[in-house]
């Protein structure tokens, strides 16, 4: 275990500092522009200009700017200029949106998902698994910014029963809250619900076939006791890794998206505000910040997923 | 019709009479390419029915709608709504903003857009995936170690994060790479970060693929006949991908267009002046509560074209490989990315 904990932080390492790498020669390195300009924005003094050129050393050598970069956007350094703010502060008030978005779609995905690919398993070529399978294809098939308008257009525009979008802090209303973010919810979830659903009725039906479901059987336990005990269980290790990757994936990429139809004030948003306005340092901060919370994400799921699983990391051993 | 025996036909002709059988593909393959001709069509719409370009504004103008005439955009800023054939076709779908531009003739060039990025990107990303593929998978060693390692890496970024930030710092600077510089605007910039960030969805199965048949006899000899490396994985190994690479394609071709529109929703993808239906959507969602079908209509039309691409390549994994469960597997795992256009790329 210790050895596949270590394996998978040294992978952690490499991919941080790759994804770091990118960073610094995509903003740095390959575009024309002076990137002390391409900072600054677009309306900038040339006074500006020239202080962010001497801040950052854009005259020092390349793995030098790299440190400088590193150690600016760790140390809260990293700043976007109309108006002065740090961005790491902008992304810390946009936690608790992003967060409250991204963990309550994933709690109705996760849920919504295992029971109709439960419901589907177990009834497998019945109406009712054609019925949910129909719908989780069709759920796949929507992309978020296309359920997104037609949520808002029926139900907060025609219907007016909810609200279109917004972000409300839990602590100033927490029915307000939950109000707010009924459609952006849904808009997240219903593609893994029907993602969910088909991997855990396909998993279901391969461990069907395995010898100790027939034993169980044999030994007179009843189809509910079989069903859960032994084949749901052992379906739902894959689905939880799946989760954990799905999650970290759901922020760095839908999230934003649904977050900026709905005008919810979330890190995403944030960094989509710099895209409109052509502003890099929110995009960068996030596009840095995103990635390393991915990436350790990623890591702690694998790690459990070993822990839980120990097939994984003894098959880690033999194959190195 | 007397059925000939199935010896006599070739793997290919077998697989097509397979895939026809399939009713699903083969209907929406006819979907998908209706979408084709409808955006290969804008000139002539354009031209012949709309009279106007998809970047022309008509903010003060009016038209005549049986006999009456109408604002193109009203005094407070409220595009007009589709007027199907009332005005001879002009304004089809209405206008697509207070600038007046004609949605219909939008939407078939911002198509275009569409599909031209999601196809050269996948076309991009296959070719590379080739190469790498056979290069890991033949040469084996450090080459398949730097190769694979480097496929992880990438494949545990947040792409879309990541190419947002690429999408971004590039048409904001330009990019210049030494041999070839390309504009801000270029839409070489979001084919080449889609194409660079969907690799591993195709090169890791291509390589597995390789790893396998290259311990097959025919390869053992065509080397014991002194073939050089090249000829080996081009003309041995490659021609076995065949179908795996066509399925991939296809499927390929679906994801990226899912990454172009979610780049460009958010305006690090295609840039003004070009549209697409990406654009579309952010200008639309704007006007969701006087005109929501600005909005929705460029969405249901990337959504028509994503779902017929994946039917299709569905119908061809099928068609040419029906017993291949492992690589239904691979490619089950690559929609579950894809669908992240939907949910774990985009």
């Amino acid at each position: 275990m210790v050895r596949f904990v270590a394996r998978r932080l040294v992978g952690m390492i490499t991919v941080l500092f790759a994804v770091s790498l990118i960073v610094f020669v995509v903003f740095m390195v390959l575009p024309k522009q002076n990137p002390a300009q391409s900072l600054a924005g677009k309306n900038a003094t040339p006074l500006l200009v020239k202080s962010i050129e001497e801040e950052w050393g854009f005259d020092e050598s390349l793995p030098q700017q790299y440190l400088t970069m590193m150690e600016r956007v760790f140390t809260g350094e990293l700043i976007q200029y109309e108006p002065r703010i740090p961005v790491s502060d902008r992304v810390i008030e946009g936690i608790p949106a992003t967060f409250s978005l991204t963990i309550g779609a994933a709690a109705i995905w996760l849920f919504f998902g295992l029971l109709l690919g439960y419901l589907s398993a177990v009834r497998a070529g019945g109406w009712l698994d054609r019925i949910l399978t129909g719908v989780s294809i069709a759920g796949i098939s929507i992309p978020v910014f296309l359920l997104a308008p037609v949520l808002i257009y029926v139900f907060a525009n025609k219907l007016e029963i909810l609200p279109n979008g917004q972000y409300v802090p839990f602590s100033e209303d927490p029915t307000e809250w939950l109000k707010h973010l009924i459609l952006p919810w849904i808009t997240l979830a219903v593609l893994s619900i029907g993602f969910y659903s088909r991997v855990l009725r396909s998993n279901m039906l391969d461990v069907m076939n395995e010898d100790y479901v027939r034993t169980a059987r044999a030994k007179g336990l009843s189809e509910r006791q079989v069903m859960t005990r032994h084949v749901l269980r052992n379906s739902l290790i894959p689905v939880i890794t799946l989760f954990g990757l799905d999650f970290g994936a759901t922020i760095a990429g839908t999230a934003i998206i649904t977050e900026v139809i709905f005008s919810i004030d979330g890190i995403g948003n944030y960094a989509a505000e710099g895209v409109g306005k052509f502003e890099l340092p929110p995009i960068m901060g996030v596009a840095l910040y995103g990635a390393f919370f991915v990436v350790l994400l990623n890591t702690i799921v694998d790690v459990v997923y070993a822990y839980l699983d120990p097939r994984v990391r003894l098959g880690e051993t033999a194959s190195s | 019709m007397p059925t000939e025996p199935s010896a006599e036909r070739g793997p290919w002709s077998l697989a097509l009479r397979r895939f026809l059988r399939n009713r699903l593909a083969v209907a929406f393959l006819g979907v998908f390419l209706l979408i084709v001709v409808f955006v290969l069509a804008a000139p002539l719409w354009a031209d012949h029915v709309a009279h106007t370009g998809p970047n022309e504004e008509h903010t003060v103008e009016q038209i005549t709608v049986d006999g009456e005439q109408k604002d193109v955009v009203t005094p407070e800023g409220k595009p007009i709504g589709p007027q199907w054939f009332g005005a001879d076709g002009k304004f089809f779908l209405g206008a697509d903003s207070r600038l007046g531009r004609d949605e219909m003739v939008r939407l078939m060039y911002g198509g275009r857009t569409s599909l031209l990025v999601g196809i050269t990107a996948a076309l991009l990303a296959t070719i590379l995936a080739i190469v790498l593929g056979l290069l890991a998978g033949y040469f084996r060693g450090w080459v398949d170690s730097l190769i694979a390692r480097t496929l992880d890496t990438i494949w545990s970024l947040p792409v879309f994060l990541i190419g947002l930030s690429f999408g971004i710092a590039l048409a904001v600077g330009g990019l210049d790479l030494g041999f070839v510089e390309l504009s801000g605007g270029s839409l070489w910039i979001p084919i080449l970060i889609i194409s660079i960030f969907t690799v591993p969805y195709i090169a890791r199965p291509i390589r597995g693929e390789v790893l396998a048949l290259s311990e097959k006899e025919f390869v053992e000899a065509a080397i014991a006949q002194g073939a050089s490396p090249g000829r080996v994985m081009f003309t041995e190994i490659l021609p076995n991908l065949a179908s795996t690479v066509i399925v991939f394609f296809t499927l390929m071709i679906a994801n990226s267009m899912l990454f172009e529109a979610g780049l460009s929703f958010l305006g690090a993808g295609v840039q003004p002046p070009n549209s697409s239906w990406g654009t579309m959507i952010t200008v639309g969602v704007e006007l969701l509560r006087i005109q929501p079908l600005l909005a929705i209509l460029p969405g249901a039309m990337i959504m028509l074209t994503v779902l017929a691409l994946n039917i299709v390549g569905d119908g061809l994994r099928d068609a040419l490989d029906p017993r291949g469960k492992a690589r239904m597997d691979a490619a089950l795992q690559f929609e579950a990315q894809a669908g992240a256009g939907g949910g774990a790329a985009i």
